[in-house]
């Protein structure tokens, strides 16, 4: 997926330029390389000839001047995170909403030990986290609903491989394109629905408090001035010297 | 010597004064599911005049008309057979409940047209109640043309018609509910001619809701519409001052013994999106008086 939407770093699971406060394979990082990643789909750049393209703008090229455009003209399809009630345009057709089901972390070891370090005792885990991930695409109309749900499918089964590459994923399962169903809104819309599964790694560690503790009673023993070693560290200072 | 009798289709004018010719289709009688029986007179014919009919069909009261006789009538009836509900839609069928065929009548002398009435196919009153169906209805018009209502465009939905060559699939749906030529019903230009008429909608907030698609703004109110164009869900009503534009939902008729003399709708407001916002109205048009 490299070039089509860039990440910050290989195997990172977030998209370049994210907000700080998103962490890498959390889940609104993953949703929003889905996000990008549909965008860049149904982008004007990819010139394929699909009847919807992603802009920045949804106004429709005729409201401009008032003339009717010509038949098989794109439409404007909207590709936003589900839930998202910061924008001001409401009850846009037809759309395509990133969504994402409940995360469990699978226990792939015993109580998800991996490693231990006797000296500090610090300990290390890991597990897999299975994160579901859903793409509702709605339409004014079953048949469009159902070709907008195709393509969304396919380019994730297309995809697949290239995107649990460039973002480190473990595995992205082959995507299940469910049925078009009804759904009542200010008219009767439609809604096919794209879903499948990113596992991606946990890792994390602990360290107990004791060994640490006990290391600092050491260095203080040893300390030559103990006054000046807790200065340093009231002073937040640095250097080993005074240690 | 015949005098030509000018009315609008589908409206029901003021009595003519006696002596007038006039052309009344006094029944129309389905025969489910095959044929629907058609019945006409001429009132103060003038004696020694030959005339002959000119039958036509469509899904609503400003059509555009289907002829349905190849050659003019000389009866004064008709039994419509072709309702053959093809799978490709490309003729009416009688088969929904909601199917209201409307028929216009043509009065010819030799080739010129003298007299025209439109009638959708409904019950028949006898010769008391008609009158009474009939101020019943021009007082729920007056209301709304001179009280409670605005001018209004009717959209009728077409169920038959040509196929979209745009975006008609062989399933017989439409991918492009923004379609151009067929407004994603599958069927070119979508919509019957728009009639203009009056209509009273009442004021309800938008219903603010979040879903996943973010917010979703539904209104859902009441319209009061007269008889004329009898409408059924998925019929689109433009409020022409303000160009808002409300989905039919749901159709309550008020009657007198079994015959529509308003209705009353639960209507859906379109979003401002909606494919229903590119179907041409006058926004000008001055509906015609009762």
């Amino acid at each position: 997926m490299g070039g089509i939407v860039l990440t910050g770093s290989p195997g990172i699971p977030l998209p370049k330029d994210e907000q700080q406060d998103i962490a890498p394979g959390t889940p609104l990082a993953i949703i929003g390389l889905w996000v990008l990643a549909l965008r860049s789909r149904f982008a004007v750049t990819v010139g394929e000839g699909l009847p919807w393209i992603w802009t920045e703008e949804l106004q429709t090229d005729a409201a401009e001047d008032g003339i009717p455009l010509p038949d098989g003209h794109p439409r404007k399809i909207m590709i936003e995170a589900a839930f998202n009630v910061e924008k001001s345009v409401s009850n846009y057709r037809p759309a395509i909403y990133v969504n994402r089901g409940p995360i469990n972390a699978i226990k792939l070891h015993v109580d998800n030990r991996v490693g231990k370090s006797f000296p500090s005792n610090f300990t290390g885990y890991h597990a897999m986290s299975d994160i579901p991930i859903v793409f509702d695409c709605v339409a004014e109309n079953s048949g469009e609903s159902a070709i907008i749900g195709d393509t969304a499918w396919f380019f994730v089964l297309a995809t697949r491989d290239l995107f649990r590459k460039d973002f480190g994923f473990h595995e992205i399962t082959n995507p299940t394109l469910g049925p078009t169903v009804p759904d009542n809104e200010d008219k009767t819309v439609w809604k096919t629905s794209v879903s499948f599964t990113i596992q991606a790694d946990l890792r994390w560690g602990t360290e107990p408090l004791a060994p640490i503790l006990n290391d600092i009673t050491a260095t203080i023993k040893k300390s030559d001035d103990v006054q000046r070693l807790l200065r340093s560290i009231v002073m937040r200072e640095t250097n080993p010297d005074y240690h | 010597m015949t005098t030509k009798l000018d009315v609008k289709a589908g409206i029901e004018h003021s009595p003519p004064k006696s002596g007038t010719l006039r052309v009344e289709i006094v029944r129309t009688t389905p025969i489910w599911p095959r044929s629907i029986f058609i019945q006409w007179v001429l009132r103060n014919p003038v004696k020694g005049t030959t005339y002959t009919f000119d039958l036509s069909r469509a899904g609503s009261g400003e059509g555009p008309w289907t002829k349905l006789n190849e050659t003019s009538l000389t009866d004064y009836c008709y039994l419509d057979e072709d309702f053959t509900a093809p799978t490709e839609q490309t003729s009416p069928e009688i088969l929904s409940l909601n199917t209201v065929i409307y028929y216009k009548l043509d009065v010819k002398v030799a080739t010129t047209v003298i007299a025209t009435t439109t009638k959708p196919n409904e019950a028949e009153l006898d010769r008391r109640r008609r009158g009474m169906r009939r101020k019943l209805v021009r007082d729920a018009y007056l209301y709304l043309k001179k009280i409670g209502g605005t001018e209004c465009a009717i959209l009728k939905r077409r169920y038959w018609g040509e196929p979209c060559t745009v975006c008609r699939t062989t399933t017989g749906q439409s991918v492009r509910s923004h379609c151009n030529a067929c407004h994603g019903t599958g069927l070119k230009l979508g919509y019957w001619s728009p009639v203009y008429t009056y209509a009273q909608r009442r004021s309800l907030p938008i219903q603010n809701t979040v879903d996943t698609s973010g917010k979703l703004e539904v209104t859902k109110t009441e319209a009061i519409l007269p008889v004329f164009p009898l409408v059924e869900p998925d019929d689109i009503v433009v409020f022409l001052r303000d160009n808002k534009r409300y989905r039919i939902e749901q159709v309550s008729p008020t009657q007198l013994n079994s015959v529509d003399v308003h209705q009353e709708a639960v209507v859906s407001e379109l979003a401002k999106s909606s494919t229903e916002y590119g179907i041409l109205v006058d926004p000008h048009a001055s509906p015609p008086w009762f």
